[in-house]
């Protein structure tokens, strides 16, 4: 099964990638790709410490199960407007 | 209806789109971007947002003020996103009904949730060439 990570604002600036893929067994929770994610990009930890992330748009906990497919957001604190 | 659009923003067009026979009331809100003194240089803003989810959520946003303030007839979000130059308007809202009663203090609300949940970024770009990532402040 494979999962896309999307990285927006400064997540996307300090991974320097507007995407990345994971290839996951099943019952990957989502709170496994975001251990993931700190491993593969230590230089975004303070980014990544202020993020939340959400599956298929849709805000989800941690211990979520993912799907083949889903796209899972690295969302900052919004600043719009 | 929100939109998010790399043009600038044409205000009378969408006051035209507006207008109504019903409608007695027409509150807009155009927020700029701006340099005064505390935003040491800002030549441009740069926007990003998550388009897909921007729409989805503002959906959900447009319903949960229609249900709060029934008298509002129609509920509208333009925002630039990309680079948008000091004393362009980055922003569009526009409210309206039959009275004027309950648009302003709706208008407040509205724009207050639409800075807290849409997910939408901004980056100062500076005089002296540098960007940075900016925080909205409540």
């Amino acid at each position: 099964m494979q999962v896309k990570v999307l990285f927006f604002g400064p997540a996307k600036d300090t991974t320097g990638l507007f995407h990345y893929s994971y290839t996951i067994e099943d019952h990957t929770s989502l709170q496994a790709i975001i251990i993931k994610l700190y491993a593969d990009f230590p230089k975004a930890k303070e980014v990544f410490d202020l993020c939340s992330f959400v599956i298929n748009k849709d805000f989800a906990s941690p211990e979520t199960i993912l799907k083949d497919q889903d796209e899972i957001a690295v969302l900052p604190p919004v600043s719009g407007g | 209806m929100t939109h998010l659009t790399k043009d600038p923003i044409a205000i009378q067009y969408w006051i035209d789109q507006y207008r109504h026979t019903e409608v007695g009331a027409m509150e807009l809100f155009i927020g700029f971007t701006r340099n005064s003194p505390e935003d040491d240089g800002i030549v441009s803003l740069y926007y990003e947002a998550y388009e897909e989810m921007v729409l989805a959520e503002a959906v959900a946003l447009e319903n949960f003020m229609k249900q709060k303030y029934p008298l509002i007839r129609d509920l509208l979000i333009i925002h630039r996103i990309g680079e948008v130059p000091v004393s362009e308007p980055s922003l569009l809202v526009i409210l309206t009904g039959s009275h004027r009663q309950t648009l302003f203090q709706a208008m407040e609300e509205y724009i207050d949730l639409l800075k807290k949940k849409l997910p939408i970024w901004k980056k100062g770009i500076y005089q002296d060439g540098h960007e940075q990532w900016l925080m909205n402040h409540f």
